[in-house]
């Protein structure tokens, strides 16, 4: 068995063709990873020597690259969720994840299943659901799952025999609700109806109302006619009021009796009032030469609420709008952007100050090959802007730096932070070009920092594959895979991530996790927190390097020390002095870099205070 | 299409799954911080199929994937394809007239874009047809012609749109086997019943013979028109009784309803700005 050590250099791992090996190997194979290749040399995420560059293809079977993270378990879809004659068959698709302590929910286009997580390294399959409808983008609450349908095939009762008329009472497109209090009897207590169906959809917290939920739906599919349910009007036409495009839906769910959940508006929030018309934003096309044609505004893709700063970012197709969600029963546009280089605005992530929010654009539609040599780092990728007094400002780029083939699909897709303490990282899927960690502290100056990638599912022919969501989740990042299966991976210490910064992620733990409901971030006043300020202050060279031992030898004192007085008093002597270099470097007495400085000190002191 | 590989593999699986039962059963799973790149088999648990709001659900019996009495495409959705193959064909052969033809910069764009998306989705409903065992008919995607003669001596002609042919429709499945997989003859141009928005024999050779501003205007006019027809097509895809309900052309149909939808927009605007 091969034992890897953490490392900065990648990993590569080659697994021989199974069809003509022994069934022992083939276990060696599974188990251990086979042979490992550590790389020759270092090398530039994205540059010729990246190791994700030609590994081998395989279903079950490709090669794998990984370099600062480390795969811990691999579950496939479990029995009656794929078609073992194609990893392509769409009906089968895994899609989004939602969380809950030591569970994960993970949808699929024929229903959903959930995972005991407890032991990363090996999860147990505790429900199977099958209500087919796609694409099963999934949420949770306490007993309550949330998820979506959108095809015509969508029946009310989960059946997967479609319909046969063209205008059926037994039709299902929208957002279904389960109540999961019993895994061995799971109920459908409410479907929630809509014209367009329910492709995403997105809870929200109301802060001042904890008796109710807020589902907000995003429907991007044909609308349905007003025979089948009344007041649908296919006519994609803005001169039309009543037309069912150029909205969103607000769903309320009473907590107290979930079974009553309504469509309570369909509101026109891409409305310009001034022109009277509603569909007052992006309206298709490009953006002068050369520029990505982008598609219109009629509809949002997926909305990420943060109900502790009252906004939520609408990825909207044609432009990213910012939502004021105060009260969530009616969101309130305040500001759109758009972009050259984007063709359909897909998903958003604030940071967790939420001063920064991320935008990406699937180009393609995820089932293209778009992050070949030849596309453009900007098409196909985030975008993010800075936000400040409810107005957005254009920073910057990410995108997957390892260009991929053309049997690979491969675009920005779902993620969500890692909350290391004082920066902005991003765990980010990839489709086949797997799962990305990049650091956004600076907008304009993305990074990668960690990542994992599997081969093609086949180098003949595009599958539609590879990861949908990459989410990390008390401290640990889930994947699911389209066609391959459940995947849990950890991040290890690297020269870009130190293990104090891994340490204090790993402090943070949430009880129940949606990632389009982004949670506030608090780190508790522990001294591993205040290391990794000090592992970033470090890295960045922001004080001179006799200062940075004296500290680190102070640190090192003080963490051996007792809890008491004398701690307490070290800890604010130690943050004096630190408050003085920044002081000194704020007058250009000395150089270094007096937020990080500040953020360290903020940090010792926060650990006195608790003491 | 079925890749020889995985298929293989997957049989594989239940042979690694006792394999690694036994291997899980004689240690406590691999240490911590060892990377295993595969490590399990498909699980089963009973399979709850819940019922409707008000009403029981029941356990399911867990079928393997390929046997589920899913959903199949009918032979509305095939339809569907194969028209819409010759349908976008004829899309291409337009696209293939611009360069030498026409003076505006933002119609030679236009239509270099039409030409790559029609051109791909093309590859796609072949591939969708293909994967189903299904006839495509094959496009010369360079010129956007149909290929393939006519199974019963009649040579295809892309631009025989008389309408004069007999309605064939589905006789594809007719268990006929002289049929199977045949081609059918309203593809092929006997027939484009059911296919809104083609031009006809006339209309395509005034296109092409137009020149300038002219042809500009004209393409424009065309292409909307033929557009329109598309987005018909998808229409009565989902008003068909049980069609565009398989996922992957619920999927496709609903996209090419939504792009050419903004694609007639724009080219109403560049027809009504002129030059």
């Amino acid at each position: 068995m091969t034992r890897l050590t953490p490392h900065t250099e990648p990993t590569r791992r080659r697994s021989r063709p199974v069809t003509a090996v022994p069934a022992m190997v083939l276990t060696a194979v599974l188990l251990a990873g086979a042979s490992s290749l550590e790389a020759q040399s270092a090398f530039t995420p994205g540059g010729p020597d990246d190791p994700r560059i030609g590994l081998g293809a395989g279903w079950m079977d490709a090669e794998s690259a990984s370099w600062n993270m480390e795969l811990l378990s691999f579950t496939p879809r479990p029995e009656g969720f794929y078609n073992p004659e194609t990893p392509g068959d769409g009906r089968f698709s895994n899609t989004d994840i939602g969380f809950q302590d030591g569970l994960a929910y993970v949808g699929n286009y024929h229903g959903f299943n959930v995972y005991d997580i407890t032991d990363p390294r090996n999860p147990v399959l505790v429900a199977s659901v099958e209500c087919a409808g796609g694409q099963g983008d999934i949420s949770v609450y306490g007993n309550l799952v949330f998820m979506s349908a959108q095809e015509t095939r969508g029946r009310l009762d989960c059946g997967d025999q479609g319909i046969e008329e063209a205008v059926s009472a037994e039709r299902f497109r929208g957002v279904r609700i389960f109540d999961m209090s019993d895994f061995a009897n799971p109920v459908q207590i409410a479907a929630v109806q809509t014209c367009r169906g329910s492709h995403t959809h997105t809870l929200v917290e109301d802060l001042n109302d904890p008796e109710t939920l807020y589902v907000y739906n995003s429907g991007t599919s044909v609308a349905r006619s007003g025979e089948e349910m009344e007041g649908c009007v296919n006519v994609r036409d803005p001169e039309d009021p009543t037309t069912s495009y150029w909205s969103i839906d607000v769903i309320r769910v009473p907590l107290s009796a979930p079974q009553n959940a309504e469509l309570i508006d369909s509101p026109r929030v891409f409305a310009d009032v001034e022109e009277g018309t509603i569909a007052g934003l992006w309206t298709g096309g490009d953006h002068g030469e050369g520029t990505q044609t982008t598609r219109d505004t009629n509809q949002c893709h997926d909305i990420t609420a943060y109900p502790e700063i009252g906004l939520a970012a609408g990825a909207c197709s044609g432009n990213g709008i910012l939502f004021d969600i105060s009260n969530p029963a009616v969101p309130r546009r305040i500001h759109e952007v758009v972009d050259p280089n984007f063709a359909y605005w897909h998903s958003a992530t604030f940071n967790n100050d939420g001063t920064t929010v991320i935008f990406t654009d699937e180009w393609g539609g995820g089932g293209q090959p778009r992050c070949l040599a030849t596309d453009l780092p900007e098409w196909g990728a985030n975008t993010f802007f800075t936000v400040e007094g409810g107005r957005m400002r254009h920073a910057g780029y990410y995108k997957l730096p390892a260009p991929q083939t053309e049997t690979e699909n491969c675009v920005a897709h779902n993620g969500s932070l890692v909350p290391v303490p004082g920066r902005d990282i991003k765990v980010q899927a990839w489709y086949q070009g797997g799962v990305s960690v990049f650091d956004f502290t600076d907008p304009s100056n993305a990074y990668e920092i960690a990542f994992f990638d599997r081969g093609p599912l086949s180098d003949e022919q595009l599958f539609t594959g590879g990861y949908w969501s990459t989410y990390w989740h008390n401290g640990f990042i889930y994947g699911s895979e389209i066609s391959r299966g459940f995947d849990v991976l950890e991040l290890t210490p690297s020269e870009h991530l130190s293990a104090n910064e891994i340490a204090a992620a790993n402090l943070i733990h949430f009880d129940e996790f949606n990632p389009q409901m982004q949670p506030r971030v608090i780190w508790p006043p522990e001294f591993v927190v205040a290391r990794a300020y000090f592992d970033q202050l470090e890295r960045h060279q922001g004080l001179s390097a006799a200062r940075l031992g004296e500290i680190a030898r102070e640190m090192d004192r003080i963490d051996a020390m007792a809890d008491g007085a004398a701690k307490r008093t070290a800890l604010g002597e130690l943050a004096t002095g630190l408050w003085s270099d920044a002081r000194r470097i704020s007058t250009g007495e000395v150089a270094g870099d007096e937020t990080r400085v500040r953020r360290l000190a903020g940090g010792l002191l926060d650990v006195a205070t608790a003491m | 299409m079925i890749p020889s590989r995985p298929h293989a593999l997957l049989r594989a699986w239940p042979l690694a799954a006792g394999l690694l039962f036994i291997s899980s059963g004689c240690a406590a799973g691999p240490a911590p911080g060892t990377p295993v790149s595969g490590s399990g088999t498909p699980a089963t648990a009973t399979t709850f199929q819940p019922g409707a709001p008000g009403a029981d659900g029941r356990t399911v019996a867990t079928r393997p994937g390929q046997a589920l009495g899913l959903l199949a495409h009918t032979a509305d959705d095939v339809h569907f394809m194969q028209m819409m193959i010759a349908h976008h064909a004829q899309a291409l052969e337009m696209t293939a007239l611009v360069p030498e033809r026409s003076v505006r910069d933002d119609v030679a764009m236009l239509a270099r874009r039409i030409q790559a998306s029609q051109a791909d989705e093309i590859e796609l409903m072949r591939r969708w047809l293909e994967d189903r065992g299904e006839w495509a008919p094959p496009v010369d995607l360079a010129t956007g012609r149909l290929l393939a003669g006519d199974p019963h001596g009649d040579h295809g002609h892309a631009h025989d749109h008389d309408g004069h042919g007999h309605h064939a429709h589905h006789h594809h499945h007719d268990p006929d086997p002289d049929h199977d997989h045949g081609e059918p003859d309203h593809v092929m141009g006997h027939d484009h019943a059911g296919m809104a928005g083609m031009l006809t024999p006339a209309q395509m050779e005034s296109l092409a013979a137009s020149t300038g501003q002219e042809f500009d205007r004209l393409f424009l006019e065309f292409m909307i028109y033929h557009h329109e027809g598309a987005v018909q097509m998808v229409h009565e895809l989902f008003a068909s009784d049980a069609g565009g309900q398989e996922g992957e052309i619920f999927g496709f149909a609903a996209h090419v309803e939504s792009d050419q939808v903004i694609e007639i927009e724009r080219m109403r605007q560049m027809l009504a700005r002129g030059s």
